[in-house]
């Protein structure tokens, strides 16, 4: 079940709602539970076991290490839930893609099994794996109650598509949360924006992706079109969702951190890391990049450790090539801003940072996107002329005029100049605060509309 | 002012939530939707199997997209939004100068090939030493679409193609005695009443003699909602239907080649949803159907005949056609005798000769340039 779809957003919020509010404070956490399992049913069938294996592991580990913090078998018990998470990971993300690197490298012939990647994998073992790390190193009080655990781990609104929420986010939430008016308010609040966010920039962003993947026109502005629609169709359908899930959680009376924070306003790579899908980023500095040691190390180790930690990054996002080249390339970017990049980027005008940092954002979402290396490349190539493919065609020129207003829309609020104005606006008179329904009915509405109207409405977190 | 804020945005969400969940519970499950002329989806089986499967959550979403409460409406806004938007066009369907229409690009020159060596094999092996004519029906963007900022097909391509596959056989042009006032605002189709100038042309070139324009007496339906109406979801009126009556199609006998008790035959009946009908040339009871251009000879058949019990003339004419074909045809009566409209994407090419004696008809091939755009329509 995706949040942007009519089952979700008039079935199964209504019905989690209702039950949540009228049951007692002490049974809200299994009303969580068990809606939760059934959200996660509702797409994955067979998979649910998985989440419940994934929930009990770790809680039973995590309890081992707190009964034998101190000795060896800790470490082994730490090592053993470690060692599951990433058995579950590694066979159901990665398995066909070991196989078929191994079929090209050794020249076997070993039969790929066409494992199918259960939704939410990535997140929901990070998840749990930080957690019991974090018992590890007594950075948490161990859970003993399974049901507070598995809301933990199956908690709806973050298990498909993030953000990482820590147990140390909400471990206190998870034992005792007060549910506010003002925090229910500002949940809707951030879930609207979230929705009209996805399905109505995102979507309308990837039906252009969709019209060139399926078009046989190729020109250069139609590959421009493709990688400036791929790149605000991933910020704003992740982005959305992210605030989706902020806003849902919120109106149970849970903080999730933030995870992103206006990313195409940077002016390096390295800020554009700061900002872009922070609580992926904050997991592997803190469970990865710091335990290899992070700067505190020989220049050429810490070289080592920023390309191992960002080759997991992209190798976490999809189990393709393509994926850890990408995630190499913003090793090599981040390694080079360090060293001299940021340097020049200090002396000259602000909008050349902008350019540079925009440009190769959108050439490493078109590495991100491509079908596997090749098709990556063909994208590259073709952005560039490669081939003598013609500027323009008739297609794309009317693409251009039919998305023009979507981009500077795209543009606009890729920036927190809408924020600006609307705080601006509310501190000259507060009264315009109860603009807020009105917009908030708006928003349900043209959702609804474009939801009902069967628009395209992807889900893009599926190799995630 | 911020707790009223809050109360007001939490009653305000909860009233769409609840309010919308509650209706789509409560309704009654509508079977089709006329606007866009297709059944509705039905309730997926709720079971077990269904259920653990995934084949239940799998239809759900569809079937809330069809049977949510104030569905028309939520399209209508939907379309509305896209273009205030900036988008040109709504699910493929555009508006310009009180028109719908689609886009159809780009010219599918592969398929225009093959369509158009289709039509010659059939005039040359099934036709041989008849009078064969062709003529080609432009889409109503050939009027609209450039001028308007869409995408057009190449049509001068597509008619050199065409002329190319048809050498030998006589083009009548159509291109020149049309206009975007010949076609209905929300319909692919052309207007039968503004079409006297086009039968006009072929009763030319195929050297016939018709009754005279005044002849006809126009009879109006309303409101007519075309094809493009329910797709396109946007702000337009409906149109009205005319159609023209004169002797020839008040007397005309009409047969179809239909299935009847598994024997496939002519007949003067026709079964339209569990009704059977008499054939007429024009048949207003099917107005307001899924498709009410049906009021044409009945809208889709493979094979349809049109005698005139009291013609002045012997003549006989095939005409191989697409949907177009059932509005040109009644007014080419009296030109004719017996008038026998062939559509191939409904019955084989090499079954014809079991259906239909060819003697020595005039023979019209007729296509609107959306179908000879695309492949494998024909049989």
């Amino acid at each position: 079940m995706v949040f942007s779809g009519l089952p979700f957003l008039y079935l199964f919020m209504p019905g989690v709602l209702l039950v949540y509010f009228i049951a007692p404070k002490r049974y809200r956490n299994f009303v969580l539970l068990v809606f939760s399992l059934a959200f996660y049913f509702f797409g994955e069938q067979f998979y649910t076991v998985l989440l419940l294996i994934s929930s009990v592991s770790d809680f039973i580990f995590s309890l081992l290490i707190e009964k034998y913090r101190g000795t060896v078998k800790a470490k082994v018990f730490l090592i053993a839930a470690i060692v599951v998470s990433l058995a579950m990971l590694g066979f159901f993300k990665y398995i066909d893609f070991f196989i078929v690197t191994a079929n090209s490298i050794f020249g076997s012939d070993i039969a790929v099994l066409n494992v199918r990647l259960p939704i939410g994998i990535s997140f929901f073992t990070f998840q749990t794996m930080s957690y019991t790390i974090d018992v590890y190193r007594g950075r948490v009080r161990v859970q003993a109650n399974i049901v507070t655990f598995a809301t933990f781990v199956c908690l709806f609104p973050q298990l498909v598509a993030g953000p990482i929420v820590r147990y140390s986010d909400i471990a206190e939430e998870l034992e005792n949360r007060q549910e506010r008016l003002a925090d229910i308010a500002a949940g809707i609040r951030r879930f609207c924006l979230g929705l009209m966010k996805k399905v109505i920039i995102a979507n309308s962003m990837a039906e252009l992706v969709e019209y060139f993947r399926y078009s046989d026109e190729r020109t250069v502005l139609f590959y421009w079109l493709y990688a400036l629609a791929f790149t605000f169709q991933i910020y704003f359908d992740f982005s959305g969702y992210s605030d989706m899930a902020i806003g849902l959680g919120r109106m149970f009376g849970f903080k999730f951190p933030e995870n992103f924070n206006y990313p195409y306003i940077s002016r390096s790579i390295t800020e554009f890391w700061r900002r872009w899908h922070m609580t992926l980023g904050n997991w592997f500095r803190d469970y990865v990049y710091i335990p290899l040691g992070g700067r505190r190390v020989k220049q050429s180790r810490w070289i080592f450790n920023i390309a191992a930690v960002w080759m997991l990054t992209g190798f976490w996002h999809g189990a393709d090539w393509n994926f850890i080249v990408w995630g190499l390339m913003m090793a090599v970017l981040l390694v080079a801003e360090k060293f001299f990049i940021t340097k020049w980027l200090e002396r000259a005008w602000r909008w050349v940072a902008h350019v540079y940092t925009m440009g190769v954002v959108v050439i490493s979402f078109v590495i991100f996107s491509g079908a596997g290396m090749r098709g990556a490349w063909t994208d590259l190539a073709g952005m560039f002329g490669a081939g003598g493919i013609p500027l323009v065609g008739t297609l794309s020129l009317y693409y251009l005029r039919s998305f023009a207003p979507m981009f500077v829309i795209a543009a606009f609020l890729s920036t927190p100049l809408v924020k600006r104005v609307g705080d601006g606006l509310l501190a000259r008179n507060s009264k315009w605060t109860l603009l807020e329904p009105v917009l908030i009915a708006a928003s349900l509405i043209l959702v609804t509309a474009n939801l009902v109207d069967g628009s395209f409405n992807p889900f893009i977190y599926f190799r995630f | 002012m911020e707790k009223m804020r809050n109360i007001m945005t939490l009653v305000v969400f909860m009233a769409v939530i609840f309010g919308l969940c509650i209706a789509f519970i409560a309704a009654p499950e509508t079977l089709r939707s006329q606007a866009e002329r297709r059944l509705l989806a039905r309730a997926p089986e709720l079971s077990a199997a269904t259920v653990l499967d995934g084949a239940y959550m799998y239809t759900l979403d569809e079937y809330m997209q069809d049977q949510f409460p104030l569905r028309e409406a939520f399209r209508r806004v939907n379309a509305v939004t896209r273009l205030a938007l900036g988008r040109r066009d709504n699910n493929g369907y555009f508006l310009a100068e009180g028109h719908l229409s689609s886009l159809e690009f780009p010219l599918n020159a592969e398929a225009v090939h093959r369509n158009a060596m289709h039509l010659d094999a059939m005039a040359r092996q099934l036709f041989a030493g008849l009078n064969v004519f062709y003529a080609v029906i432009p889409d109503k963007n050939y009027f609209l679409a450039e001028q308007n900022g869409f995408p057009v097909l190449d049509y001068s391509e597509m008619m050199r193609i065409v002329h190319h596959r048809m050498q030998g056989h006589t083009y009548i042009d159509l291109f020149g005695v049309l206009s975007l006032d010949d076609f209905y605002r929300t319909d692919i189709h052309w207007r039968q009443e503004n079409l006297l100038p086009v039968a006009a042309q072929l009763a030319q070139y195929m050297g016939i003699e018709l009754p005279p324009h005044d002849g006809h007496t126009a009879h109006t339906l309303f409101s007519f909602r075309g094809s493009f109406h329910g797709p396109a979801a946007l702000p337009i009126r409906p149109d009205e239907l005319v159609f023209l009556t004169n002797p020839y199609t008040e007397h005309a006998i009409v047969r179809a080649l239909v299935e009847e008790h598994g024997r496939i035959d002519f007949s003067r009946y026709i079964t339209i949803n569990g009704e059977r009908l008499p054939l007429q040339v024009y048949m207003p009871e099917l107005f307001g159907g899924m498709d009410s251009y049906d009021v044409f000879l009945a809208g889709a058949q493979a094979i349809v005949t049109i005698e005139v019990p009291d013609a002045t003339t012997d003549r006989e004419l095939i005409i191989l056609r697409d949907s177009f074909g059932s509005s040109i045809a009644p007014l080419l009566l009296g030109g004719y005798a017996k008038i026998t409209l062939v559509d191939i994407r409904y019955v084989a090419t090499h079954h014809l000769p079991m259906f239909i004696e060819i003697t020595n008809q005039d023979i019209l091939f007729m296509y609107s340039t959306i179908i000879l755009n695309q492949p494998g329509l024909f049989r």
